[in-house]
């Protein structure tokens, strides 16, 4: 078996972590003596500040309750507009079939065909709603980010109804002549860029509120793990305790991380 | 609106996903919209990051000038849970600091996370401080 090298960082560090030990022992004997700077009862308010821990977590519980609903609407409108860019679509489809034929009665076919697609779009955009709130029928969605409501995200509603924000007339003339034909192809295309955008802006709301949601999440975690196991100490001791973790971390894989990650980031050009 | 900026010569500024030096005089710059801006004094290196509070202003400021952020949010939390664990009256920095962030308040938070490293360098100066007290009476002793 060979021999485990130890860089000389490495060695540093683990004198450095037995000092630490050392310190702590130092520390809390020091306790022992009565002698306490300090104490929890010198100060409630971080008592009762550990106290509040798991209160704080229901409350958080409640914000992350109202989140998921909002990004459910998100994802409903979302959908929705999906859906109506593929109607949109065929109806592109319809169109062009229409400007290769010079037969009014096909034409005529085609053109009852758009018109049908036309109602189902304003049927999908009245039908794309979650509890009541739809964000494509002209309901505003405003969802609260934090416990005080001081901060919150408010999604503006369109109407993606064909007399609305698409506005895609009903076909004309039964597509008799050619100019009532390029007509919808124009009025589709504008539609075509409008959805777009609304998509893009609901994506990127979306994207928001799930960050949210995660550091939420994430902070309900911390908050109900580290509730119980809070045990208030003089300054002393959380100094050593201190003391002791900067070493711990040098050595630990989120140390690590944090140094890879902000390599990656903008910060890698500030040397 | 928007935010005025003065640089000194040379300063540098972290803007979006690009750094900005500025050339050899002073400027004003006044800027508008969304993206993470971060002035040369508050960005930490992660080299300089080797304290427990540092560290944590260090994921703070990655999830600032990041486009995800949640890329983040796992190392956040373990730096917190072992901060608090080792010193619980560091809860209300803390706390103030996953608020700023929950509101979206990212310079806010790194403000926070500053007063947070002050509050550590407090609590690790007495143990270091109690430390060299020690050493130095033992000095004493022999003296005498």
């Amino acid at each position: 078996m060979s021999d485990i090298v130890l860089s000389a960082g490495v060695r540093s560090n683990l004198l450095q972590l037995q000092q630490t030990s050392d310190l702590i022992t130092q520390t809390q004997t020091r306790l022992a003596t009565g002698k306490r700077v300090n104490s929890a009862l010198d100060n409630a308010i971080n008592f009762f500040t550990a106290q509040g821990l798991s209160t704080r977590a229901n409350d958080l519980n409640s914000l992350l309750d109202s989140m998921s609903t909002g990004i459910n609407t998100i994802q409903a409108a979302n959908n929705g507009i999906s859906a109506i860019t593929k109607l949109v679509q065929s109806a592109q489809a319809l169109v062009s079939q229409a400007q290769q034929t010079t037969d009014t009665t096909v034409r005529a076919t085609l053109s009852s065909q758009f018109d049908e697609l036309l109602t189902q779009i304003d049927q999908l955009a009245g039908d794309s709603g979650i509890n009541g709130v739809n964000l494509l029928g002209g309901n505003d969605l405003t969802i609260t980010l934090n416990e005080t409501g001081q901060s919150t995200v408010t999604i503006t509603a369109v109407n993606d109804t064909t007399g609305g924000d698409l506005a895609i007339a009903n076909a004309a003339n039964n597509w008799a002549g050619t100019a009532d034909i390029s007509t919808a192809a124009t009025d589709l295309t504008t539609a075509l860029v409008t959805l777009r955008t609304q998509s893009q802006a609901l994506s990127s709301n979306l994207q928001t509120v799930q960050i949210r949601q995660d550091f939420t999440k994430a902070m309900i975690n911390t908050l109900n793990t580290g509730a119980d196991d809070l045990t208030l100490a003089d300054s002393n001791e959380e100094g050593a305790n201190l003391l002791a973790l900067q070493t711990r971390q040098q050595l630990s894989t989120t140390a690590l991380s944090l140094a890879a990650q902000a390599d990656q980031n903008v910060l890698r050009l500030f040397r | 609106m928007g935010l005025k900026v003065e640089l000194k010569p040379g300063e540098r500024l972290i803007l979006g996903e690009c750094l900005v030096t500025n050339g050899e005089q002073r400027t004003r710059l006044l800027i508008e919209g969304q993206a993470p801006i971060l002035r040369e004094k508050d960005i930490m290196l992660p080299s300089q990051a080797d304290t427990p509070a540092k560290r944590i202003y260090l994921a703070v400021q990655l999830m600032y000038t990041s486009a995800d952020p949640r890329n983040h949010h796992d190392a956040y939390f373990t730096l917190l849970r072992e901060l608090v664990q080792a010193a619980p009256s560091t809860w209300p920095h803390v706390s103030a600091i996953s608020n700023h962030i929950m509101a979206g308040e990212m310079y806010k938070a790194l403000k926070s996370a500053r007063a947070l490293i002050a509050y550590e360098k407090e609590l690790l100066d007495h143990a270091t401080g109690r430390a060299n007290l020690r050493r130095d009476r033992h000095k004493d002793r022999k003296s005498a």
